[in-house]
């Protein structure tokens, strides 16, 4: 099996990473026409691992050539998703992956500054990848006259202060600019209209560290590694009632229970799978018999859910559904922004009820009005962050209905636990 | 934004034709069709927060906000349609699972617009039955403004006026989600000149008026359209009344308040704070009756007493605050009289790039127009308008004042004038623009407009020269096209 990623974990500082054959991908690429790589990054089916699988290459092709304004990068690293901790991988573990997929992003756009927007948890790992920047400068991959081409590049770390919400491109342009994170109204986009009004790309960590592979091997190669319209491997960061959680590399169509069953070894004890939420805490949750489901874009969303950020959370017949409810609702209230009416009073409204429910105070139709309320703020908002809180209460809802109602009519938690 | 080229578009199933670029939401209003909005104001940027006004667009996969959605050629919109109809109910009924239902005891119930939308579109019942948010109800802001934070919807109003209209952003929204709240930043106050239009601009009972709260419910308020005097600005306000003995037993006030009222040309949908709260002298203090040497007396001993000046020199102080007509009428006695006439009016004051202008009169340009200057004399008697240190080197003094002041005794004769809101005219602001102001009030006490104290002086010298007001009015156009020309 090929993997894009993970064999460069551990090559933290820049002698090893070289040594290993990178930043080939980038010296390569400096030499390369700009539409030249945007074509190949378009052939290799990459499509953005934020969680909204937008085809990189297309977004790249959005971004004006002719415009007299600067073009900057923002490469998003607010992994804020619960139950995503793959970017912290890369850039723990092979930080200059990162960057030299940078250099070949800036170099295909256009573009000669670069912010890596890190979620503020990630204390450490700020200082790795400063540390990482640093000895790139050192050895000219930074700055001016890249490898001795008249490309530059200049790559800074932002630390995040902690919202949620500073995950979503507009408001993490908002954020980079001094102001309150909160998601700008779309059009324009940041394609056009990001950073300081200029044209912006804003990628994902994962996205960028697949790059370096897809210059080096070809485009055709990376989309010959998955399936479809979604090429490449895919970073899976397995979390919950699973014997060995963690972090998997798998090429895209992998089962989502060959991940589970031969890679995260299984439901831990002798317990049985209840429901596994695929792709993040904001995709719908898929019931036991739903896991043989391939892990690419089109399939999950075939079977309603999202393959998201790939952030696999497991539970077994211990977990309650009234408290995974309250758990996720209670998150989207708190990191809602408050923008947008729908979406400020929604979620709040959404975790009192479950709230309510799991103290054992929940009323007849609260099943019923969650997934009223839910459906009313979908599609309604100005960031999809509304939607993302109302998809996993609809998915609850309409899944573990029975077992709800009987958290309401019992007043107490229907689920035996250890 | 407009490049001035007209497009067409549909909406609801009706043709209507704009400039391109104009706001859908404006588009339509201007069309007659209403889109509900609460974050939306035309004088403000627009922030498609509320949600309220979601429509529609053919091609669009989600419905798009009107007031962040320029008009396109051909764009085919919808904003009545079953799912609108069901989104604004939800829409008012999140706000409301926060919002307080002390309707009985907020000032804005009567002008709330989340109480008239939940009347149009939702009437609802309530299923939010979780414990209410509570946050800090009178915040301080400084001059008149008190901010409740849980009667507030969040629409961002105020932050974006301050921020983008007087440029001071004293405001930010603090905290996220629900527990958002609109909060000074620190150290700050809201101290600029325009304070009291973030009153107006609130569409909740958020922020309310120190000066207006608990005072007066608001349907009991007659509104009359009338024109600030506290500037050369002439800014277009409305006076609110409340003269009716059951509904107002228990005060002397008659004006409540004073609200802007919208004109494009002049003060957009704004007004200063002195001219919003500058309002009291109508009520308070006033000269109620004729008075000789300081002792009240009576409106026929005032012809006798204005017979002594018979043939004597006098100078007439006309006065920037008299309306267009009275300045015409009391210029022509004065020419027909042969008395010296010249005009006083209130030093220059502060300015600023919004509406204020130096000139602290409503009706400069229109002595001036009329050739008056400003200018004093060695004459024996003055008749003095409005300000009574005009009156100083002479040494028989008749005053015509509205407000009591110190030294009345000094005075020979002082008649009680009616203010600006207890009569009709007009003023020339400094653009040139001619504007009427319209009578909110009778005069209190005795006291009489000027135009009718003209007649009352022309009848003591015997001279037929009735107090028509129209006709003076007229006299003055002529007079305002000769001076600009057309």
């Amino acid at each position: 099996m090929t993997l894009v990623i993970t064999p460069w974990f551990g090559k933290v500082k820049i002698e090893d990473y070289i040594g290993a054959g990178g930043y080939q991908g980038a010296r390569k690429a400096l030499f390369m026409a700009p539409d030249e790589i945007i074509e190949e990054v378009k052939r290799s089916n990459l499509r953005g691992r934020g969680g909204a699988g937008f085809p990189t290459g297309i977004k790249w092709s959005f971004v004006p050539k002719d415009s007299p304004k600067e073009k900057y990068l923002c490469i998003n690293a607010d992994e804020g998703e619960p139950g995503t901790f793959k970017d912290k991988y890369i850039m723990r573990e092979a930080p200059h992956l990162l960057i030299e997929g940078a250099i070949i992003a800036s170099w295909a756009v256009g573009i000669n500054t670069a912010y890596i927007y890190i979620r503020g948890e990630y204390g450490k790992v700020a200082l790795i990848l400063e540390k990482a920047i640093e000895e790139a400068y050192a050895k000219g991959f930074l700055g001016k006259n890249i490898f001795g081409t008249d490309f530059s590049l200049d790559i800074f770390v932002h630390r995040g202060a902690g919202a949620y919400i500073c995950g979503e491109e507009t408001a993490l342009i908002e954020s980079l600019e001094g102001k309150r994170g909160q998601p700008r109204i779309r059009p324009p986009f940041p394609a056009t209209y990001g950073l300081y009004g200029c044209p912006t790309v804003v990628n994902n960590v994962e996205t960028l560290a697949n790059l370096p592979a897809i210059i080096k091997n070809g485009g055709e190669w990376f989309a010959s590694l998955g399936v479809g319209k979604s090429g490449g491997t895919k970073l899976f960061a397995v979390s919950g009632h699973v014997k060995r959680p963690g972090l998997y590399e798998l090429p895209m169509g992998t089962s989502l229970k060959t991940l589970i069953y031969d890679y995260a070894g299984g439901i831990r004890g002798n317990h049985r799978l209840k429901g596994v939420i695929p792709g993040g805490s904001s995709s719908p949750i898929l019931k036991p018999e739903e896991i043989e489901v391939p892990l690419d874009y089109e399939s999950l969303a075939q079977a309603g859910s999202m393959l998201g950020s790939g952030a696999v959370i497991v539970l077994d017949e211990t977990a309650c559904m009234a408290k995974v409810l309250q758990v996720i609702t209670r998150f989207y209230a708190h990191e809602s922004c408050g923008q947008c009416t729908p979406c400020r009073q929604g979620t709040a409204w959404m975790a009192r009820i479950a709230e309510r429910i799991v103290r054992g105070m929940g009323r007849e139709g609260d099943v019923d009005l969650l997934m009223d309320i839910a459906r009313s703020m979908m599609g309604k908002t100005i960031c999809p962050l509304a939607d993302a809180a109302a998809m996993p209460v609809i998915a609850i809802c309409e899944k573990y209905r029975e077992e709800l109602e009987e958290h309401i009519r019992e007043r107490k938690c229907p689920v035996e636990r250890e | 934004m407009s490049s001035g080229k007209r497009v067409k578009i549909i909406i609801d199933g009706r043709e209507v034709e704009t400039v391109a670029g104009t706001l859908l939401i404006k588009a339509a209003e201007d069309a007659g069709i209403y889109i509900p909005r609460l974050c939306y104001h035309e004088g403000l940027r627009p922030d498609g927060n509320c949600r309220m006004c979601l429509v529609e667009v053919e091609g669009m996969r989600k419905p798009v906000p009107a007031c962040m959605t320029p008009v396109k050629e051909g764009m085919v919109v919808k904003t009545d349609t079953p799912a609108l109809r069901e989104h604004r109910k939800k829409v008012l009924e999140f706000i409301l699972t926060t919002h307080p239902m002390d309707c009985p005891i907020c000032d804005q119930a009567g002008e709330c617009v989340l109480q008239d939308y939940y009347f149009t579109y939702s009437l609802e019942d309530r299923r939010y039955k979780e414990e209410r948010e509570r946050k800090p109800k009178r915040v301080y802001w400084g001059k008149n403004l008190v901010y409740d934070a849980e009667r507030c919807i969040l629409c961002r109003r105020c932050v974006r006026f301050l921020d983008h209209v007087t440029k001071t952003g004293e405001l930010g929204v603090f905290e996220r989600g629900v527990h958002s709240y609109i909060g000074l930043f620190d150290g700050r106050k809201i101290e600029n000149n325009y304070s009291g239009n973030l009153v107006d601009l609130c569409p909740v009972g958020a922020i309310t008026d120190l000066d207006f709260r608990f005072k007066m419910r608001v349907w009991f308020l007659e509104r009359t359209p009338s024109v600030c005097p506290f500037c050369a600005r002439g800014c277009n306000i409305e006076i609110h009344t409340n003269t009716n003995p059951l509904t107002n037993r228990f005060s002397r006030q008659r004006v409540f308040r004073i609200k802007p009222r919208k004109n494009l040309q002049i003060n957009r949908w704004w007004i200063c704070d002195e001219g919003r709260y500058s309002y009291r002298f109508i009520d308070e203090n006033r000269i109620l009756r004729p008075m000789i040497k300081g002792r009240e007396t009576t409106w026929e001993a005032v012809s006798k007493k204005l017979r002594e000046i018979i043939g004597r020199d006098v100078r007439v102080y006309l006065s920037a605050w008299m309306s267009n007509e009275e300045l015409v009428y009391w210029k022509r006695l004065a020419d027909f009289l042969k008395w010296k006439a010249s005009f006083v009016r209130k030093p220059d004051g502060d300015e600023d790039a919004l509406l204020r202008v130096k000139d602290k009169n409503p009706n400069t340009l229109t002595c001036k127009i009329l050739g008056l200057e400003e200018e004093g004399g060695q004459e024996e008697v003055a008749v003095v308008f409005h300000f009574p240190w005009a009156g100083e080197k002479h040494s028989f003094k008749i005053g015509i004042f509205t407000n009591s002041f110190e030294g009345m005794e000094e005075w020979d004769l002082i008649l009680p004038a009616a203010t600006f809101a207890e009569k009709e005219g007009h003023w020339t602001n400094f653009q040139g623009l001619i504007q009427k102001f319209h009578q909110a009030l009778q005069p209190l006490g005795e006291s009489r407009e000027e135009g009718e104290i003209g007649e009352v002086f022309a009848s003591a010298f015997g001279i037929h020269m009735p107090w028509e007001r129209e006709a003076m009015e007229r006299e003055f156009e002529k007079e305002h096209r000769k001076w600009s020309g057309k």
